[in-house]
Formats: structure tokens, C-alpha cells, sequence
């Protein structure tokens, strides 16, 4: 019996350790519903939290800690079994959000160089439309609120960008406190990869960079707009593995393809998110692939680029 | 005297010995393919694929009591019951494809063989590094071959590390095993490769009942190993 309540104590106290350390570059999906589906034509966009372009290094996850041996007091009782297991739960803790915050600094120290070139610059000059870009003041129901992080990797060599998008709930019968937003989601673009060791973007001139930030951020937006007027229609087939090709190994997207051009395969991946896969060989340059605007995404249809 | 060597301690002290003297030898390192030896002509190469017995899991280390173990399996109990349900064995036949078109791109033809005994029930092999712990010799007219190639996949699912009742980490996706090839004449490895892929989850893991980070994960360790293999042919 001891035991027993021993271990629902313990693991009680201990449910709140399992859990993964707070991320900003991460969005719990919220689907919006058929009714409230947005019409393109109406859709504003709000930079939230963000004015300049955001850069940071691709960091390493793993923020699992290694086992360190600790001998808890038996003489303390039960109150002072959980009180130790609480204390060793809250070291094990914070070592691992400072391993991450370790990790992520160090990735940002490797692309110094580029954030020193990309420098501050504006989100509102990278959008191909700035009339659809409105102040907090003026925006409404149709108003999505993005926030761009831009990540470079180490051999700064090829962006990618995590956009998350959301749309405020609002149901004046809702509670906000549980249900915040009437949609969220993230996209996840991938600019193609070059080959090769060089730093392809220290090397491009200033305009070639803004451009590439240009190109996956429109694109984002381009994804977004195309979730919030239900454009995509996906089957009922089993999820399958994409590969994206790394600088080292290759990254396993597991979703469902959601469209694709002659560019892109667009996944809806396991938590709904949308991963855009560049199809540009490492031969491309970041000029020739293309910005996917409304028109362009098609339901996957392979045969697109055939024709 | 009498005290210190009563026949029931000696028994026990001795088979103590015994019983630690296993977990003394020096474990199998890596040893790479030796690509002249399997393209030899007229070698014949077989090819076993031994899948894991167990459903896919996730495997828990360090929770160092009985009781932690308990706290530990129940923390990972739904994790669990998702990657008994969802994840089939059949996931890792790529892998399996992955060896046979190495071989292949060596112009090696694997020949798959079924194995009427299995190797756990093989005679042990007194030899040094470098040798397979069992007698495969007793094969090499059996089944007519020159050399064995095996793919052993143990574990697999998801890997959490534990300190007594406290996670080290999420969980991670997970796959162990061997790959090996042992020449049928000597006993002696041409190839080993120990196989422990653990990938860490992108984000919040903790997402019942689909598990899509954990789960991701998995699937990324498949691609993992199957390029480990790959590269190491």
C-alpha cells in the first residue's frame, strides 16, 4: 500500500519534469473551422512581435542530460522522499533548458558572420505585397498574426524559415484562456541546398540575400493563405516518409502530401504543420526557384512539372 | 578459517566469480567490410534477417530500482501503447533492402537463406576479437555457403533515459541491432557494425495519442540506419 501511494506521489510530482522545455519556433496546430474559412481577397497581415528579420543557427535538440548518480536520505520519510525527488527533478530541469540555451547560442555564434551581414532588416520590405500588411491598431477578423524566424545552418549555405501563423479567437462566448486562437499552424521552408563547403550566402551580393529572405517568406505567407481558405484537400492515405536532403544526413519528414509545382513538395506533416521541400537539385542557385504565390499550388499532382 | 569458507560461501563466492567473469570480456568493436574478400569469384554469400521479437517500445535505462522502473514504465505507458499499435516490424525491411542493394552495388548477390536453428542455439566459439561468439562453422556445409551476412534488429521504438525516477530527456526514437558478416571457414568477422540510432524529437514530445515528435523521430532513425548501413558497405 506504501508503495502504491509512493509511486502515484511520485509520479504526480513528477509528470511536470516530462515536459519538453518552451520553444518559440514551435506551434501547437489549431484548425480552423470549414464556416470560418477566410476569402483570399480579404486576408490582412499583422507582424507580431517582429519588425526585422530574425536569424538564428540551426541547433542541436538534444537536451537530454547524462545520468549523474544521487543517493536520496531513507531517514526522511515520505514528505522527504518527495522533497528530494522534487529538488533532483527541478536540477535535472534546469540543466536541460541550459543545455539548449547553450546549444542555441553556440548555432548562432557559428553564423555570426551572416547575421552581421543580414544586419536589421525590415519584414514590411520583404513582402511582395506590403498593402495587406496592417498596424495592431487596424487589424480585424480576417487579419493573420505572423511570426518569421529565419535559421541559417552552420556553413551558412542555406536558409530556411519557420513562419507561425495564428488568428485570434473570436467568439465572445469562448474562453480565451483555453481556447486562444481560432487557427494556428506553422510552415517550414526549406531554401535549396548547394553543394559543395562554400558559404553561398556570404558570397551572394546584398540584394541576392534579400531576395532568398524574400522568396521563403513569400512563400510561407503564400501556404498560410492557402490553409485559411481550405484550398488544401488531403486524402485519407497513410502517411509516408519524405526525405529532405541536410548538409550531413537526410531529415525524415513524416506527413501526407498536401501539393506540389515544379519547385516544391508541400507535406502535411504529423502535427499538421507544412513543410515545403525544396525539389531544386544542389545544382540550383536560390534565383531560380521560383516564389509560390496563391495560384501556383496545386494538389499533389506529380505530373505538373511533366508537361 | 571455518567462518570465512563454509561450503555455502564458497559456492556463492564462485559463482559470483563466474557470473562476473562474462561481463569482463571485452566487447566486439567495429570492423570494417572487407570489400575484396566478399567480391572474391565464386564466393557464395548468404543473407538472415532476424526481425525484433518484440513489438516496438519504448526501451527504458537507468531507472536504477524496482520501483523506479515502475514510475519510469508508467510515465511511458502511452507512448507505449501508441508504438505497440501503430508501428509494425515491417517499417525495417528497408533496412533489410538497404543491405542486400549494398551487396548489390559490390556486384555481390546475397542469397537469403532461412536458418532451421537459430543462432542463439548455435555452439559458443572460443576465439578472440574478431570472431563470432557462436560456431557458424557447422553452416558452411549446410547450407552450402562461403561466408554469412546477418542483420540482427533488436530494439526498437523509443529509447528514454531515466536517473532512478527522474527522465533525463525526452524520448528518443530508437533502433539497435547488428549487422555482420562472418566467414564460414574461419569464424572470423569480415564485417561488424553495432547499430544504436537514438534521434531526439523535434518539439513537445509529450502529445497522446499520436506521439507525432516520438513518432517523426522513428521514422528518422529507420533513415538513420539505413544510411549507417549504406555507408558501411
Amino acid at each position: 500500500m506504501y508503495k502504491i501511494i509512493l509511486t502515484l506521489f511520485v509520479m504526480s510530482a513528477l509528470s511536470a519534469c516530462s515536459s519538453t522545455p518552451y520553444r518559440d519556433d514551435f506551434a501547437q496546430h489549431v484548425q480552423l473551422k470549414p464556416t470560418h474559412q477566410l476569402q483570399l481577397n480579404d486576408i490582412t497581415i499583422q507582424f507580431e512581435e517582429a519588425e526585422f528579420v530574425e536569424l538564428r543557427g540551426i541547433y542541436n535538440h538534444d537536451d537530454a542530460m547524462s545520468g549523474s548518480t544521487i543517493m536520496y536520505d531513507g531517514s526522511a520519510g515520505l514528505a522527504g522522499m518527495l522533497v528530494q525527488i522534487g529538488a533532483h527533478a527541478a536540477m535535472v530541469n534546469s540543466g536541460r533548458d541550459n543545455k539548449l540555451s547553450a546549444q542555441q547560442g553556440q548555432a548562432n555564434k557559428n553564423i555570426q558572420l551572416l547575421l552581421d551581414r543580414t544586419g536589421q532588416l525590415p519584414l514590411s520590405t520583404l513582402i511582395n505585397d506590403d498593402s495587406i500588411v496592417v498596424a495592431a491598431a487596424k487589424s480585424g477578423d480576417n487579419t493573420l498574426r505572423i511570426k518569421p524566424i529565419f535559421f541559417s545552418n552552420p556553413k551558412m549555405s542555406r536558409l530556411s524559415l519557420k513562419l507561425v501563423a495564428w488568428l485570434p479567437n473570436n467568439d465572445e462566448k469562448a474562453n480565451l484562456k483555453k481556447s486562444p486562437f481560432r487557427y494556428q499552424n506553422m510552415v517550414h521552408i526549406y531554401g535549396p541546398l548547394p553543394e559543395g563547403d562554400d558559404s553561398v550566402l556570404l558570397d551572394i551580393t546584398a540584394d541576392e540575400l534579400t531576395e532568398s529572405y524574400r522568396h521563403l517568406f513569400n512563400t510561407a505567407i503564400a501556404i498560410v493563405k492557402q490553409d485559411v481558405t481550405g484550398k488544401f484537400k488531403l486524402t485519407d492515405a497513410k502517411a509516408q516518409s519524405f526525405i529532405l536532403k541536410q548538409d550531413f544526413r537526410n531529415t525524415v519528414i513524416r506527413g501526407k502530401l498536401a501539393a506540389e509545382d515544379c519547385n516544391y513538395q508541400i507535406v502535411k506533416n504529423l502535427r499538421n504543420w507544412f513543410i515545403a521541400i525544396p525539389k531544386a537539385t544542389a545544382n540550383a542557385s536560390i534565383a531560380e526557384t521560383n516564389d509560390i504565390d496563391d495560384k501556383d499550388i496545386a494538389p499533389a499532382n506529380p505530373t505538373v512539372c511533366q508537361s | 578459517m571455518n567462518a570465512l569458507f563454509k561450503p555455502s560461501k564458497l559456492l556463492i563466492i564462485l559463482l559470483a566469480t563466474l557470473f562476473i567473469s562474462a561481463c569482463g570480456s571485452t566487447p566486439q568493436g567495429f570492423v570494417p567490410l572487407v570489400k575484396n574478400v566478399v567480391q572474391a569469384d565464386n564466393t557464395k554469400i548468404g543473407f538472415v534477417y532476424i526481425a525484433p521479437e518484440d513489438k516496438a517500445t519504448t526501451h527504458i535505462y537507468g531507472a536504477g530500482c524496482l520501483l523506479c522502473y515502475g514510475v519510469a514504465s508508467a510515465l511511458t505507458s502511452s507512448l507505449d501503447t501508441h508504438l505497440e499499435s501503430t508501428v509494425s516490424a515491417d517499417e525495417l525491411l528497408v533496412i533489410k533492402d538497404a543491405v542486400i542493394a549494398g551487396y548489390s552495388e559490390l556486384n555481390v548477390e546475397l542469397i537469403e537463406v532461412n536458418l532451421t536453428t537459430p543462432i542463439t542455439k548455435l555452439k559458443k566459439f572460443k576465439g578472440e576479437n574478431g570472431f563470432a561468439e557462436k560456431d557458424f562453422r557447422v553452416l558452411k556445409d549446410k547450407l552450402g555457403l562461403d561466408m554469412l551476412v546477418v542483420l540482427s534488429l533488436d530494439q526498437h521504438g523509443a529509447y528514454r533515459s531515466f536517473n532512478n525516477y527522474i527522465p533525463n530527456g525526452d524520448p528518443q526514437g530508437y533502433i539497435a541491432g547488428t549487422l555482420y558478416t562472418v566467414d564460414l571457414t574461419t569464424n572470423g568477422y569480415v564485417q561488424y557494425l553495432s547499430i544504436a540510432d537514438r534521434v531526439q524529437p523535434q518539439g513537445e514530445w509529450d502529445e497522446p495519442t499520436a506521439f507525432p515528435s516520438v513518432t517523426t523521430a522513428y521514422y528518422q532513425s529507420i533513415e538513420n540506419v539505413k544510411s549507417l548501413v549504406t555507408k558501411s558497405l
